[in-house]
């Protein structure tokens, strides 16, 4: 199979040679901009909770499209402003910087490739969104993170390659991938690959339903191939006039958390509710359950989100949110037991307000 | 507990999927009964802003604003809900259905007229004739002489659509077939800078809509056939194409009123005015 993929993998650069060699591209650049500010308090009380904002820019993507007959390449450079941002020294004393750079995404499509054209598919190859879930269609109409990003079950993008393409009349798209399993910021530190399938339907205009399946294996050079974690994702989605929403259960087996106290097994449920009020105001509404390990008691979390979205203009949107996270079980005597979960820190209150704008 | 809430979820958002798949708005968010706003391809830009006109000469109330950008900015505006019609010069592709339909658009396109790519040349070129075959050798630059090809000059001044455009994807389908474009071809944004450069360049080759055809361009018979309402009609000339306007389900309201009229015969009427082809 890893030969296979590497003869796949090799052939596609001899193919991108003569596609690109005597095409004359048409060039583009845009890009967008978060501008934040966020309140965060944490405590089960008024009296104990401590409070802490912070200015930032969470993101600023720098994007340019090269578009030419066969082919269709991206780049997107993310420079942002968070807190423990970058390590600029490896020395003890150094510590990090709050700034980072890196490149999200930079793939490019190979659009006329024979055998996939035909059958209205293309081939992607570089860093790209990781196909699973919300997780590469989440437009963050709310200020946080969608659900599979926030429970940290695959990263949001990734080295590797992609057949994308979409199913007869409009009736849905798929994708196969293979990446590197360590994510955008990290090199490859497996011999062995991440393998990544979606498949979207959408039986009627407005109605669709999406499963995602993520295999991930790992091994070092010459060890036996063990399973680092598989995830899956199934999403049944909504949209009509002014409302959108849609649920999404998740679940991910981490190999290297299961022991004789922990099953690995992570669970997730969400749900996601935009309503436009009109053309320049939204309101928008998540909620999220997350049981970190099955086998755990008392660990699993509560996630409720609000936020309103006012469309200034087309490059300019202000929005503002307020998140409650929560255990679900906090100082409850029925199950208790898990100490560590009842003590009074359980409680994280978020408000955020943000400018996006795009340019 | 845990799975009433569970049941009390999943209960509401089967009452919100059991809400018929019909778009609409809350009452304060319609829009104002008269308005309509179309977006989209600068082929059928002409056209549109035409038939506004003339439609709302006869309906006093009615307020269109027509804006171009391209067929594919035009499809996404739809998509977003940002237009009610989309114009489109080109078919919509599969990727954009998939979208339209995971957004609650169901986008059906109505063909409201036809139209030839024509293709021009410098007034001093004394070119007549080209065949699709030497149309394909010149933009893929296997030609790069007009001495080659029976014109007038050297070198030959390639000009194209750039590919946001609905032209460009009907010329790369119909002429070029899978080659590449040539590396020096200069890219324009829309029809009238192709008409305005290729006039005033000697030795340059554009193409643009039967639509921006004027004296200060020649067009070139390709393959024997002039483009022309009876040759795109009836088939003969090859590079002809049909134009859409892309609705969210089947039309209603002004947006109904508004194609109704294009296709009228009062409608058909501006079409061949515009210089464009009736669709019969």
């Amino acid at each position: 199979m890893k030969k296979a993929i590497s003869f796949g993998l090799a052939l596609v650069f001899v193919l991108s040679f003569f596609v690109i060699a005597s095409a004359e591209p048409v060039v583009k650049f845009y890009g967008y901009q978060w501008l934040r500010y966020e309140n965060k308090v944490v405590g089960s009380s008024v009296d104990t909770a401590s409070d802490t904002s912070q200015f930032s820019i969470p993101r600023t993507y720098l994007r340019l499209k090269v578009t030419d007959t066969g082919y269709e390449g991206n780049i997107t450079m993310d420079i942002n402003n968070v807190q423990y941002g970058q390590v600029v020294a490896t020395t003890a004393s150094a510590g990090a910087v709050d700034f980072a750079a890196w490149l999200k995404y930079a793939s490019v499509d190979f659009t006329k490739v024979p055998g996939l054209e035909q059958i209205d598919a293309q081939l992607r190859v570089g860093i790209q969104k990781v196909y699973f879930g919300t997780l590469d269609v989440w437009e963050y109409p709310l200020i946080d993170k969608e659900p599979v990003d926030r429970n940290g079950i695959a990263s949001s993008a990734d080295f590797g390659a992609a057949i994308v393409g979409r199913l007869p009349m409009g009736f849905g798209s798929y994708e196969l991938a293979t990446f590197s399993g360590s994510g955008y910021k990290k090199l490859d530190t497996n011999a062995e690959k991440m393998y990544n399938a979606s498949l979207l339907v959408t039986p009627l205009p407005g109605i669709y339903m999406r499963g995602s399946y993520i295999h991930n294996i790992t091994s070092a050079l010459g060890a036996a191939k063990t399973l680092d974690f598989n995830a899956t994702a199934l999403v049944l989605g909504y949209a009509s006039g002014p409302i959108e929403g849609w649920t999404e259960y998740m679940t991910r087996f981490d190999a290297s958390k299961a022991s004789g106290s922990a099953s690995g097994v992570l669970v997730g449920w969400s749900s996601y509710l935009g309503i436009n009020l009109s053309d320049s105001l939204q309101l928008n509404a998540m909620w999220m359950q997350n049981n970190p390990d099955t086998k755990t008691v008392r660990d699993d979390r509560n996630v409720w989100q609000a936020g309103i979205n006012y469309k200034l203009n087309e490059a300019v949107l202000l929005q503002f949110g307020y998140e409650v996270d929560q255990l679900k079980f906090p100082n409850n005597a029925v199950g208790k037991g898990n100490s560590t979960n009842d003590a009074g820190t359980a409680n994280l209150n978020y408000f955020w307000a943000q400018t996006k704008w795009s340019w | 507990m845990k799975k009433l809430v569970k049941i009390a979820i999943v209960a509401a958002f089967a009452a919100v999927l059991a809400v018929p798949a019909f778009a609409w708005k809350f009452p304060w968010a319609e829009k104002a009964s008269n308005k309509l706003s179309t977006q989209g391809s600068t082929t059928v830009l002409p056209i549109a802003q035409a038939e506004a006109e003339a439609f709302m000469k006869v309906n006093k109330d009615a307020d269109i604003t027509v804006s171009g950008g391209g067929s594919g900015v035009g499809v996404a505006a739809l998509i977003e809900s940002s237009c009610e019609i989309a114009n489109s010069s080109r078919p919509m592709k599969s990727k954009e259905f998939v979208l339209a339909k995971s957004k609650g658009v169901n986008a059906i396109g109505t063909i409201i007229a036809n139209d030839g790519i024509a293709i021009v040349i410098n007034n001093g070129n004394k070119a007549t004739a080209l065949t699709l075959e030497q149309l394909k050798g010149i933009y893929s630059g296997e030609i790069s002489k007009w001495k080659q090809v029976g014109g007038t000059g050297d070198a030959i001044v390639v000009i194209s659509r750039d590919s946001a455009s609905g032209t460009f994807e009907v010329f790369n389908e119909k002429v070029l077939g899978g080659a590449k474009l040539r590396t020096d071809s200069l890219m324009m944004a829309s029809n009238k800078e192709i008409a305005e450069t290729v006039a005033k360049t000697p030795g340059a080759i554009g193409y643009v809509g039967l639509g921006y055809l004027t004296s200060d361009l020649k067009s070139v018979t390709i393959d024997g056939v002039t483009p022309s309402d009876a040759t795109v009609l009836d088939g003969t000339y090859k590079l002809a194409r049909p134009l859409f306007m892309y609705t969210n389900g089947e039309p209603t309201g002004i947006a109904k009123d508004f194609i109704d009229f294009i296709l009228s015969a009062e409608g058909q009427k501006i079409v061949k005015e515009t210089g464009f082809v009736t669709i019969k």
